[in-house]
């Protein structure tokens, strides 16, 4: 035998029919019970009318045979040929008023008063028969008298018989009468309680119902609040139907997050460890590297001083070779470190006043370099939000490297200014210089890159990569258009570019 | 090896090219003053606290960070623990540019920090500076001593 399907597994279709059906089931019980009842009810109709036409078939069987005899009578006693009519047409019309009377009649009792009745109807007849008859030729054995008495107590007993068969029939009436009014009363009662059993159970079916729905819809929303929330979720599991299913997704979802964030962790673990190394190896560069080109260039410089008389012009060439390499490897190593420190420095937005820190850095580049006229035009009134100490740096190496490089020209002039480019603020800084072959463009920010050689613009080939390096640590982007002799610009932006592409 | 000015100096240095260099220095800036070394921070401590009777404290210390044995940070928490060299004048002189490393010294009671630079030129000034400023200053403070002369 199959085990009973568990509530919980049963799904929410089945549960909704079951809500439905549960009254319905009474009801339908109740609605045969009317049925029945109403049947009953309906009974008492159809046989009234056989009981009324019973009871005048009765007077009329009666009343004929008290026409026959009334004929037969008169024409015993006056010869009169309209009374022996009357007798024969009462005669004929008795058979039909019996049959009539054996059709309606019904029940053990009712029949034997009905054989009784037939019995007595059919002396009566004979006695009447004697009377008519014995008219014309005179019965000696019977006198007329006798014959006349005898009728007259035959009709009295039949008179007792259809009185007796009358009152039963409406007794008969009177029980129906009864029986109908009680059933339906049996009806209303039936009706009414049916309706309050039907109500009651529709009730409890959708409370019972709707109460657990309600129950494990608001545990779903606990779940789905842990779930945003990265919390384990509420234990015991919601059965196995549609509001189960979505349960169980929660969970699969719930689990699947958990493991990500879990391999998220792992992986920001390793990231930290990766950048704990690099901030070791880039210690060690600064500490490690340095110390021996201190003791090249100091040995060096003690090798010029010390020992100048027992050197040749080549070898006092040579030794200033190798401290300006030494130098200049320093520089390099302290560039390389300040680029890495850009990287892991942390970025802080804050309004910017940029014709303000142009106009500062202008200051400061032109202090480093041979005073010489440069017609420098900064565009009043530009500001942004972006590191102040990165934004300085970047625009002092654009700045500087437009100084650089426009040594040469006749007239040498830097421009500073910003264009919109939709939402977006596009920087530029524009010289007259040099410029350079766009063909090198894509080398042009790589660390220790150098379009230029050393000899006609001195500078350690890392300034571009620092400021790539700001730009994109502020979301932005960085490019350059230039031609040789031409003069070069730099463009970039320090936000992100808006999410419908470039 | 003391001077007559009674003036000397400690130099916490491992690395003997550093140590060349930095004797090169004090004689191209003519500080004739008693030098001492030490060659790791261990020998550091010695020479200052482990000292007996009389000997006199250097006028000031040039320590390094990176050093063998005990680091430069700890001998400097040492020194300050102590009550006869918490006023020693104390000059970190290091290889390292790293900003933790400065806030540290200078949070361990640095009385200056100087980073070594890869230009002997520029080493050579940096000596004077330092080294030359503490050893012009007329008396050593020591604990209790409110004489200025």
């Amino acid at each position: 035998m199959l085990p009973p399907p568990r509530w919980s597994t049963l799904s929410l279709r089945s549960k909704g029919l079951f809500v439905v059906a549960l009254p319905v089931l009474p009801l339908a019980i109740f609605w045969s019970l009317t049925a029945v009842a109403l049947a009953r009810r309906e009974a008492p109709p159809n046989t009234a009318g056989p009981n009324m036409a019973v009871q005048s078939a009765l007077a009329r069987v009666f009343s004929v045979l008290l026409d026959a005899d009334a004929g037969a009578r008169d024409y015993l006693l006056t010869d009169n040929a309209d009374a022996l009519t009357r007798y024969e047409q009462a005669v004929a019309r008795l058979p039909r008023e019996m049959a009539a009377l054996d059709e309606g009649l019904s029940g053990a009792h009712m029949r034997a008063l009905h054989n009784e009745l037939r019995t007595a109807v059919d002396d009566e007849l004979a006695i009447l028969d004697r009377i008519a008859r014995g008219h014309s030729p005179p019965t000696p054995w019977i006198p007329e008298r006798v014959a006349l008495d005898r009728s007259a107590a035959n009709l009295s007993h039949i008179r007792g018989l259809t009185t007796v068969m009358q009152e039963r029939l409406v007794g008969v009436a009177a029980i129906r009468a009864f029986q109908t009014e009680v059933a339906g009363s049996v009806l209303v009662w039936i009706l009414l309680i049916g309706s309050l059993v039907c109500t009651g159970a529709g009730f409890a079916a959708a409370i019972v119902v709707a109460g657990g729905l309600s129950r494990r819809i608001s545990i779903l929303a606990r779940n789905a609040d842990r779930l945003a929330r990265g919390e384990a979720l509420h234990a015991p599991p919601l059965g196995e139907d549609e509001i189960g299913q979505l349960d169980r997704r929660f969970r699969e979802a719930s689990r699947l997050l958990r493991s990500r964030e879990a391999e998220l962790r792992a992986r920001t673990a390793e990231l930290e460890a990766t950048n704990r190394e690099l901030e070791a190896f880039s210690y060690s560069v600064s500490h490690d590297l340095r110390a021996p080109l201190r003791a090249i260039d100091g040995f060096t410089e003690l090798l010029e001083s010390e020992y100048q008389r027992t050197l040749d012009d080549a070898g006092r060439d040579a030794l200033g070779r190798v401290r300006r390499a030494a130098q200049r490897m320093g520089t390099l190593i302290d560039e390389l470190l300040n680029l890495s420190r850009l990287t892991r420095a942390d970025l802080t937005r804050e309004p910017i006043d940029l014709t303000e820190t142009v106009a500062s850095i202008i200051d400061d580049v032109s202090r480093h370099h041979p005073p010489r006229p440069i017609e420098v035009r900064i565009e009043p009134g530009l500001s942004v939000e972006a590191d102040p100490h990165l934004v300085r740096i970047a625009l002092h190496n654009l700045i500087d490297n437009a100084w650089k490089y426009t040594a040469r020209s006749a007239r040498p002039r830097i421009e500073i200014g910003a264009s919109p480019n939709g939402t977006t603020k596009v920087f530029h800084v524009r010289d007259n210089g040099v410029g350079f072959d766009m063909q090198y463009a894509g080398k042009l920010f790589g660390a220790f890159q150098r379009l230029h050689t050393e000899r006609d613009f001195e500078g350690s080939g890392i300034g571009l990569a620092i400021v790539q390096r700001i730009v994109n640590r502020h979301g932005g982007r960085i490019w350059a258009e230039s031609a040789i002799d031409a003069g070069a610009a730099f463009h970039f932006t320090l936000e992100p570019a808006p999410p419908e592409g470039p | 090896m003391t001077d007559s000015s009674g003036k000397s100096l400690l130099l916490v240095e491992d690395n003997t090219d550093d140590l060349e260099l930095a004797l090169r220095a004090f004689k191209l800036n003519n500080l004739p003053h008693d030098v001492q070394i030490a060659r790791d921070g261990s020998e550091a401590l010695d020479r200052l606290l482990g000292r007996t009777g009389s000997a006199p404290l250097p006028t000031v210390v040039l320590l390094d960070l990176n050093l063998p044995k005990v680091d430069g940070l700890t001998v400097l928490k040492r020194l300050r623990a102590d009550a006869r060299t918490a006023l020693l004048p104390v000059v970190i002189l290091t290889s390292s540019s790293e900003q933790v490393d400065l806030v540290a010294s200078y949070r361990n009671g640095a009385n200056s920090f100087v980073r070594k630079p890869v230009s002997f030129g520029d080493f050579v000034v940096t000596m004077r500076r330092i080294a030359g400023y503490w050893l012009s200053l007329n008396q050593t403070p020591e604990p209790g001593d409110t004489s200025t002369n």
